[in-house]
């Protein structure tokens, strides 16, 4: 028989009592206890994260040698950066790269949930096994750059079967953003999420709204994606983030060409300052990508509301 | 009581712990200190094969024996095997800071394989200064004169950071020698234009097979053969002391010239569609479309032709029933107006620059035994007794030294690759190597401009068909490439500048009028008088 009485068993006027646990009466040491444990995820957050970012805002400051003397050089790295017309033109390959990937990857995976929870059980399973398949991201670059080759890739039998003329694609300036996001379109992991968000709606919201008469597409608006929405609004600043971030596609796939249009701010830190022994400022371009990403973020959230019920 | 088992439980994990990392930290006093030579066991130092390649390969039995012999005569020095990637740049460079990078690597890998990183990263003493120990054991006196030519490269501020370890005859063209002769039209050779390689391009295109294939940077070198680029070479570069930087570019006062010879290059790639090329088309993808007849020639160095791997050019040759030189021809570059722009090249080895004295004393000590001394010897003699394969023992050809034949060794490189492949590596090792303005001046200590908006507008000439207002791109280029020259400062006084720069132009100056005369009466000549003159003035 359980210690802890429950509300069926209770009188409706009778005072609810809560045994007193021991710890309770030590809550300094429940703390201290707490604190004990959390210590060494912190310390090693510390340790690996927040002290590493600020010795390299510091070295940001000088010149940022390997071995030797290291000499205090005040905003030189920063200028230098900033008086470079290649890092504007890479952080607006950065900025177009980002809108072009969230605009056409980010709305399909939502989709794909909303339409998979429609489907029969087994049918839905397969196709989660299908979509949700967690590939490589390095070896599907690699795949998609033979497949993008302009003389033998598929895509180029693919469009000249179509009746096409012949395309650049990856060789093509205009169009190199939009081919390296091509494959992310069909990649729909982020809709395990939404799945699982989507189960956790209550059916009487969708009988409801039957009876009021509500189609489906209208159930979608009114019900779903509003139920959705901390969930959209969480995943799309991850998005916002790691778009900002872009590296391995591009590299792999273009190593930033042609004529830099697919080169993006880690891109150039990575190919150009740091082969260049260049560290000072390619901490600095660091330092500038965050405070832009942060700057991002911190507008999102004062402008983008994710509560469902407003 | 829960809790108080809760503290103990993790206190004495975290004493656990504390105790077992002091453990492992406290390195134990020996009497006498041992050298130990760490090594990723790779080319070009020092390889260290495993019992199951001793025992199935008898090359490795004897590499071992040579090196266990050297050890045997130097009992206080081990040889550890540790697991380290030496060909990236990133983890070299995080390991020599950490302290934990081998003993030696392959010198250009601390630049990312670019020279003038790699001379920078010398600069920030990245690698051990090796000028002694090089004079100690006379090597000037054990390599070829071609070698110590191409030695400057090593050397920063009259000290020497990287000692040879091989030689390569540079880039060449390598074309289908069988299908020339099939089609019965005439082979390059030396001091071919440009005008001659557009040709056979054109002569050897198919619906099933491009004439060439070239790098994404293929149009640099076209450009170079007619005087423009980036390098102080070109006509396109100024010494301005009034700057930060020392120099500003001038591509706009021959705009017109360039932008025609930008066409010339684009007419291969879009009109005759004779030239492949793609921003993914590296030297192995060249490799790979000559091997499997997408294209009938391309840029490769000599390396890539004598490969033995399967699959390879001489593979590839024996599968066609051919010996090496009769499917496939070594010719020099093409030229334009200039001097031929591809030249000999080598590698070396640079050394950790936390090594003792007496570390890097042992360790020099083993690189020359090994590619200079009795181990090479040695290793060369036992590989022709075990196989008589004349092609490993002329592997690297022009040699380090020099060698045309070697003792106990029946057959030299004519013999190995056949006499016409073989005088066609001679003649392209016998490219002379162009002036560098960098062993004129003090080392640049300061940070350098990337100059990627020149290659960026090569990539879009390349790769963008179509009309290209091509004049006006190669304004915007030059406003892009001086915008960020404006940035950078850099660490040599105007007056040390400008006395290297009187000091490299009379070098160069005789360069052109030696190994062109007609481009420096010309071209160079006039743009010297009018741009370079009044600065030295």
């Amino acid at each position: 028989m359980s210690s802890v009485p429950t509300a069926e068993r209770l009188p409706t006027d009778a005072p609810l009592e809560m045994p007193e646990k021991q710890t309770q009466r030590h809550p300094g040491r429940r703390r201290r206890a707490a604190l004990l444990f959390v210590l060494p995820a912190f310390l090693l957050q510390l340790t690996w994260g927040w002290y590493p970012f600020f010795v390299a805002f510091l070295l940001s400051f000088t010149d940022a040698r390997v071995r030797g003397p290291i000499s205090w050089t005040g905003l030189a790295s920063y200028e230098r950066i900033l008086g470079d017309p290649l890092v504007s033109k890479a952080f607006r390959v950065t900025l177009q790269y980002a809108t072009m990937e969230i605009i056409l990857t980010f709305t399909i995976p939502i989709l794909v949930a909303i339409l998979l929870m429609e489907m029969p059980r087994r049918a839905m399973r397969w196709m989660m096994v299908l979509w949700f398949l967690p590939l490589s991201p390095i070896s599907g670059a690699i795949l998609w750059r033979y497949m993008y080759n302009a003389q033998y890739g598929l895509m180029q039998a693919i469009a000249t079967g179509l009746g096409f003329p012949e395309q650049q694609f990856l060789n093509s300036e205009p169009q190199v953003l939009f081919w390296l996001i091509f494959p992310a379109i069909l990649f729909y992991g982020p809709g395990l999420i939404y799945m699982a968000a989507l189960q956790s709606i209550p059916q009487s919201y969708y009988e409801a709204a039957e009876v009021e008469g509500a189609g489906f597409w209208r159930k979608i608006w009114t019900i779903s994606l509003p139920r959705l929405r901390p969930i959209i609004v969480l995943m799309l600043l991850f998005s916002i983030i790691g778009s900002m971030q872009q590296f391995d596609w591009a590299q792999l796939m273009t190593g930033g060409q042609p004529n830099g249009a697919s080169r993006t701010i880690v891109m150039y830190i990575y190919g150009t300052l740091i082969p260049a022994l260049r560290y000072a400022d390619a901490v600095a371009l660091s330092v500038v990508l965050f405070l832009v990403i942060s700057t991002l973020v911190i507008l999102f959230r004062i402008f983008v509301n994710d509560d469902p019920d407003t | 009581m829960q809790t108080t088992r809760k503290y103990r439980s993790l206190l004495t994990i975290i004493a656990v712990m504390a105790v077992s990392v002091l453990a492992f930290s406290i390195t134990p006093v020996t009497a006498q200190q041992q050298i130990t030579i760490k090594t990723a066991g790779q080319w070009p130092f020092v390889e260290v094969p495993t019992e199951a390649q001793i025992e199935s390969d008898p090359f490795y039995a004897l590499y071992d024996q040579i090196v266990q012999d050297w050890l045997a005569e130097n009992p206080n020095v081990t040889i550890e095997l540790i697991d380290f990637d030496p060909w990236n740049q990133q983890g070299l460079l995080t390991a020599i800071a950490g302290g934990t990078a081998p003993t030696a690597w392959s010198a250009t890998v601390l630049g990312g394989y670019n020279m003038q990183n790699t001379r920078a990263a010398f600069r920030q003493g990245l690698a051990a200064d090796v000028t002694e120990l090089y004079a100690e054991y006379e090597m000037d006196n054990l390599v070829a004169t071609y070698i110590q030519d191409y030695n400057a490269n090593w050397i920063v501020d009259e000290r020497m950071y990287a000692v040879p370890v091989n030689f390569n005859p540079g880039n060449s063209i390598v074309y289908r020698r069988d299908l020339v002769n099939e089609l019965g039209l005439e082979h390059p050779v030396a001091g071919w234009t440009w005008d001659d390689f557009a040709e056979l391009a054109a002569a050897l295109t198919t619906d099933e097979r491009w004439g060439a294939a070239m790098p994404p940077w293929g149009m640099t070198w076209y450009l170079r053969s007619y005087g423009y680029g980036a390098l102080p070479t070109a006509i396109n570069i100024v010494p301005d002391p009034s700057t930060g930087w020392n120099w500003r570019y001038d591509f706009t006062h021959d705009a017109e010239g360039m932008a025609q010879r930008i066409g010339e290059y684009r007419a291969m790639i879009f009109d005759d569609r004779s030239l492949l090329t793609d921003v993914n088309m590296f030297d192995q993808q060249v490799e790979q479309a000559l091997l499997d007849g997408t294209a009938a020639m391309g840029q490769l160095h000599a390396g890539f032709l004598r490969n033995r791997a399967p699959g390879k050019f001489i593979d590839v040759a024996q599968q066609n029933e051919m010996a090496l030189e009769e499917m496939w021809g070594f010719a020099p570059f093409p030229v334009g107006t200039a001097p031929e722009i591809q030249h000999p090249f080598g590698d070396a080895v640079a050394f950790n620059p936390d090594l003792s004295d007496a570390e890097l004393a042992a360790a020099f000590d083993l690189y020359h035994y090994m590619w200079l001394g009795e181990g090479y010897e040695r290793l060369v003699q036992g590989i022709y007794e075990q196989t008589n394969d004349l092609q490993r023992i002329w592997g690297e050809f022009p040699t380090l030294t020099g060698n045309t034949s070697f003792e106990g060794v029946e057959g030299g490189p004519a013999d190995a690759w056949g006499e016409t492949l073989a005088s066609e590596f001679e003649i392209a090792a016998n490219r002379p190597i162009w002036p560098n303005v960098a062993d004129f001046q003090p080392a640049e200590a300061n940070p350098a401009p990337s100059l990627l908006a020149y290659n960026d507008a090569i990539s879009r000439w390349t790769n963008t068909p179509g009309d290209l207002n091509l004049v006006a791109e190669i304004a915007e280029m030059e406003t892009n490439i001086n915008a960020e020259l404006r940035v950078f400062e850099s660490s040599v006084a105007d007056e040390d500048f400008v006395t290297g720069l009187v000091n490299y132009y009379d070098v160069l100056n005789t360069f052109y009028e030696t190994h062109a005369p007609d481009f420096y009466e010309n071209t160079w000549l006039p743009w010297y008088n009018e741009s370079i003159v009044p600065v030295i003035e």
